[in-house]
């Protein structure tokens, strides 16, 4: 697939990141390279019968047991925005709550 | 013009486990916001999630007495979205391989039985809550629900009118509550759906499909009834409007309003529904093997349609009795101890769907959260069943004593001086009085009109406090007005 400007655009904005149109340029350049690599793989043939869903391991799990929390403010320290409480992020409209 | 109503449900039911799906935080209702978080809920870089095994089991075990085909290998996936409520930008789902497919759930209704089929089951976590209504224009984000274990169960559109919607969710409900795998309460959050709705109208030998709209905010199964009624008659009247045309309108998904009791347009972008799926590199493939499987399976009981045909069998229940007592498992669990304590079925039921049934709504409990000793309540049965105390007196008195912890129903019949008086000397010589308080309604009742005897009973009844026998009190006013 290729990946253009536009599409650069596109997904900075889902992800709330400021991009100029000339990074832009030259960011759809990389993706585009980088996104070929995974597509060659595509091309790759598997033997019959073979479920490659993910690349390692097999069955990890844990058993239901609680474990330990972060304390709140540590939880807190990295937040862009925050009142002691809460996450604080920009108000939010285009979606009610789920 | 005649249509036909396909109706699809896609449920997100939280799981009851003791941590959350990937981490260690506890699952707990009401915590102070933003304590029940760490790395991997919140998504902070070199974390890895850990799938809770114990949360696939009770996901296989409903997929089990659902009667879906459990997939033999499965797998996670990142379904990615940019929204406050998921720390990570991604929340982690299943994609392609979700646990089980196929399978159905039997719902009843008036119009009968059937089966709605389901199409997927699988698992996924839980995102944070936002609260919107910050004066500073800003959101405040509470992350102790990220991460919380949740089951995705969609079904085909094969739900054909909001009743059936209403009876979906009750059966769902009820078969959740008895496999004890959530507390699937609406209210409270831990059993969320989002229906889905359109129209077949056929108009002229061909059929017109109205857009697919997807309802969400339905905090209670009253609502979705509610909100797919007014969407049903919505889409009707927007056909009537654009007629075939209507087909081309774009599916939507719209809001319900409890208050206006109306679905409105919910604005949303086109691209937010790009998730870009792709497998989850941190959590490797698993296996279900029959050992898991076996697992799952033991952990079905008997489910409630199984259980409400043998009680109507084993018991010479009624339909509506056998019904109203399975629907909750411990309702049903606390007959079968009534009766295993010495109660004849019949009357036990009742006593339980009437009597204890309206004393727990009214204290918003359940039947075996209002904690009478079963013993206790078999030995109320036995008093009636008797004849040492009379029913009425026994529902009024002494089912309200033994609640408060009275613990010796024969006892208590005693020292109240509940015993059911059959000295029909004194019966007789009340029911004189009766008639002759009541004229009106003894002319009434010698008139030809019958129901006028039960003013003049009821005038019996108080005046014995009860403690008569009604079928005696009856008889006897019978005979005095013959
Ligand atoms: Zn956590």
């Amino acid at each position: 697939m290729a990946i253009d400007p536009a599409e650069v655009l596109r997904i900075a904005r889902l992800a709330r990141l400021k991009v100029d149109p000339d990074e832009a340029r030259r960011l759809a350049k990389d993706l585009d390279r980088i996104v070929g690599h995974i597509d060659s793989l595509r091309a790759v043939e598997l033997p019959e019968g073979s479920e490659a869903l993910t690349c390692f391991g097999r069955d990890v799990h844990r058993a239901d047991e609680p474990g330990t929390c972060l304390p709140r403010e540590d939880a807190l320290r990295n937040a862009p925005m925050q009142d002691g409480d809460f996450f604080l992020v920009p108000k939010i409209v285009d979606k009610e709550e789920a | 013009m005649k249509h036909k109503v396909l109706v699809g449900m896609e449920v997100h039911l939280q799981l009851r486990t003791r941590s959350k799906m990937f981490c260690g935080c506890p699952v707990k209702f009401g915590a102070p916001v933003n304590t029940l978080v760490c790395p991997v809920c919140l998504g902070m870089p070199g974390s890895l999630p850990v799938p809770n095994r114990e949360a696939i089991t009770m996901a296989l075990a409903l997929a089990t007495a659902m009667g879906c085909e459990i997939a033999g290998l499965t797998k996670f996936d990142r379904k990615n979205y940019f929204y406050p409520d998921l720390p990570k930008g991604y929340q982690i789902s299943q994609y392609d391989r979700p646990l089980a497919t196929g399978g159905g759930i039997e719902v009843v209704t008036e119009a009968g039985a059937k089966v709605v089929r389901l199409r997927r089951l699988h698992i996924e976590e839980d995102v944070g809550k936002n609260l919107h209504d910050d004066a500073k224009g800003l959101s405040r984000v509470d992350f102790n629900r990220a991460g919380t274990p949740l089951v995705e169960i969609v079904s085909e559109p094969d739900i054909a009118s909001p009743e059936e919607a209403r009876a979906y969710l009750n059966a769902l409900r009820a078969l959740v509550q008895y496999l004890d795998v959530s507390d699937a309460n609406m209210q409270e959050g831990n059993l969320r759906c989002e229906p889905n709705v359109n129209l077949h109208i056929e108009s002229g030998g061909t059929i017109v499909k109205t857009p697919i709209i997807e309802v969400k905010n339905l905090n209670s199964v009253r609502n979705v009834e509610r909100a797919l009624k007014f969407e049903i008659d919505r889409q009707l009247a927007e056909y009537r409007e654009l007629g075939a045309a209507v087909a081309a309108r774009p599916r939507a998904t719209r809001g319900y309003d409890d208050q206006r009791d109306q679905t409105f347009v919910m604005r949303e972008k086109e691209e937010a529904h790009d998730y870009r799926y792709f497998p989850e590199p941190d959590i490797p493939t698993f296996s279900i093997d029959d050992q898991w499987r076996a697992e799952a399976s033991a952990r079905v009981p008997e489910l409630p349609a199984a259980r409400r045909g043998r009680f109507a069998a084993e018991f010479g229940l009624s339909d509506y009795d056998a019904d109203a007592l399975t629907r909750e498992r411990s309702t049903a669990d606390y007959f079968e101890q009534v009766t295993a304590a010495g109660a004849p079925p019949k009357p036990a039921a009742n006593w339980i769907v009437s009597d204890l049934a309206r004393h727990a709504n009214e204290a918003k409990k359940t039947v075996a959260e209002l904690r009478l000793p079963p013993a206790r309540l078999a030995a109320l049965v036995r008093l009636v069943e008797e004849g040492k105390v009379s029913r009425q007196a026994a529902a009024k008195d002494l089912l309200p004593r033994l609640l408060e912890g009275g613990d010796d129903p024969a006892a208590l019949v005693q020292k109240l001086g509940l015993a059911r008086i059959d000295d029909l000397g004194q019966i007789e010589e009340t029911a004189r009085r009766a008639i002759a308080a009541n004229a009106k309604a003894v002319a009434d009742y010698r008139g030809g009109k019958q129901a006028a005897l039960n003013a003049i009973k009821g005038f019996v009844m108080r005046e014995m406090k009860g403690k008569a026998d009604p079928a005696v009190v009856e008889a006897t006013l019978r005979r005095l007005l013959a």
